[in-house]
């Protein structure tokens, strides 16, 4: 039941961002999605890859956003279709496909490219997280998201005390640490034979 | 462990930044001088990324249905009139913006080579021109009413909730359910390929043609292990007997145990061919192909969405 309000301002989409309704800022960018299904399918993409590169556009936006001293050229929605831009041209260039496409997206110059190149690396570690169990997720969720004391968790899980918990969080960083390097090894495995 | 978790716990309050100058200086000592401790610390700080990350992934859903649907909500009500709504908003996103749409896997349109075309005097390799390629293409699983139902694309707004340890099969939610993704399937593109054959009067034919043939290999190709999916060709002979039976397959050049094993297994399975004729007889005719195996992905380990 949303009322009509005027759309935010690039500061206000920012604030929004840093002040935890990152959802507010995230439905007013998705107007560009338009623009961005354009491009990925005149550039020899499918409707999902211009879904998943945006979902991963803001996911980027939104990480860049917690910086302070965080900068860009132009329009907030112009520096996220020039993110969607260069995810784009990365994957098509891994792919090893399409040079047309690839000549024709990479003629835009901008400097977003050491931002988007190792995107797949940098999905990773979320990846390690997603494969954790919901429990452990939770647990460091809580600890270093939301800054939860070790009490306060304890007592949510049931734990004996402080020093459980905080064994209890090593084990479960510890299994997603075991997990980022598996995936991290296979991806430098796989990307040796590109 | 003790000193495990008190490391940690040094490490976080570093990328905190919550030690004063003096820790500060002695922490960054000790990296220099422990590569154990500056590990942990490059590690811990990709992890604090990652979570941070897959933590605001849901706000991206929320937001994308809130796009979707959030202007309709307040104005009407009734689930059919949502679902004219959706028709209407995908109805306009298919509209004519698109230039063109071009599919992912590239067919090229090309007609195969009569053999009957080629002068029966060429003794030395009579080559159709089809080049075989095997790319790994992704279909989704949704779960409906305890069963799986296979889609093309995977549905919109689904978000990864689990990966399993063979990092091949996410499972990912959606409002309306799970969606797996099987990335096992293996796509033939077709662009020109050589198949020597011996010389005879008429080719072997494989049942139905050789567009048959692609299609057969297109849906029997597989990589052997995806997380290990490697680019590269197998070079197979075989041969057709004069009953059409496939014989002697053979390894010409290979690639390796596994990939060898893989071509000869799917050739290994081929129907009965029509057998090769000379002089109005049919005689055995030996082949040989290259079967090209390609990762196209780079990393086919699923994407995180």
């Amino acid at each position: 039941m949303k009322a009509k309000t005027t759309p935010m301002n690039d500061a206000e989409l920012l604030a929004a961002m840093r002040q935890g309704k990152a959802e507010q800022a995230f439905t007013q960018l998705y107007r560009q999605l338009p623009d961005v299904m354009t491009m990925v399918r005149t550039h020899g993409g499918r409707r999902s890859d211009a879904h998943d590169l945006f979902q991963d556009a803001l996911v980027i936006i939104h990480e860049k956003a917690q910086d302070p001293g965080f900068m860009f050229v132009g329009s907030l929605a112009a520096y996220l279709y020039g993110i969607c831009r260069n995810l784009w041209l990365a994957e098509l260039r891994a792919k090893g496909r399409s040079e047309n496409h690839i000549a024709d997206l990479s003629s835009t110059q901008d400097d977003l490219q050491l931002t988007t190149e190792n995107e797949s690396l940098n999905q990773l570690a979320e990846r390690a997280f997603a494969a954790l169990g919901a429990k452990c997720r939770d647990l460091l969720t809580r600890f270093y998201l939301n800054n939860e004391s070790l009490a306060a968790i304890g007592k949510a899980f049931g734990y004996s005390g402080e020093g459980a918990t905080k064994t209890r969080k090593y084990k479960c960083l510890e299994q997603a640490r075991e997990k980022y390097r598996a995936l991290l090894s296979n991806h430098q495995t796989l990307h040796s034979h590109a | 462990m003790r000193n495990e978790l008190n490391l940690l716990e040094l490490v976080d309050r570093y990328l905190e930044g919550t030690m004063d100058a003096t820790e500060r200086a002695a922490f960054e000592q000790r990296l220099t001088a422990e590569p154990e401790l500056n590990a942990m610390l490059l590690d811990q700080r990709s992890l604090r990324e990652g979570l941070e990350r897959i933590a605001i992934r849901p706000a991206v859903a929320k937001a994308y249905q809130a796009h979707r649907f959030g202007k309709w909500k307040p104005w009407l009500g009734g689930a059919s009139i949502v679902i004219v709504a959706a028709a209407g908003w995908t109805l306009w996103e298919r509209m004519p913006r698109e230039a063109h749409e071009e599919p992912i896997i590239e067919q090229v349109d090309q007609v195969p080579v009569d053999p009957s075309s080629v002068a029966p005097s060429d003794t030395t390799q009579r080559t159709i021109p089809y080049e075989v390629d095997t790319i790994i293409d992704t279909v989704y699983r949704v779960l409906e009413n305890g069963k799986w139902r296979t889609v093309k694309e995977r549905p919109e707004g689904a978000q990864v909730m689990a990966d399993n340890v063979s990092l091949s099969s996410p499972i990912y939610a959606t409002s309306e359910g799970t969606v797996a993704e099987d990335r096992t399937s293996a796509h033939v593109k077709r662009t020109p390929l050589p198949v020597r054959m011996e010389p005879v009067e008429i080719k072997p034919e494989f049942p139905g043609g050789m567009g048959a043939f692609y299609n057969y290999l297109e849906a029997n190709i597989k990589h052997p292990d995806l997380t290990k999916a490697l680019n590269g060709t197998v070079e197979v002979g075989f041969t057709i007997e004069a009953n059409g039976d496939v014989s002697n397959a053979e390894i010409v050049k290979g690639l390796n145990a596994a990939y060898n094993a893989e071509a000869l297994r799917v050739i290994g399975s081929m129907p009965k061919w029509k057998a090769a004729q000379q002089d109005g007889k049919p005689v055995p005719c030996r082949l040989q192909m290259p079967m090209q195996f390609r990762n196209p992905g780079g990393d086919p380990a699923p994407s995180l969405k």
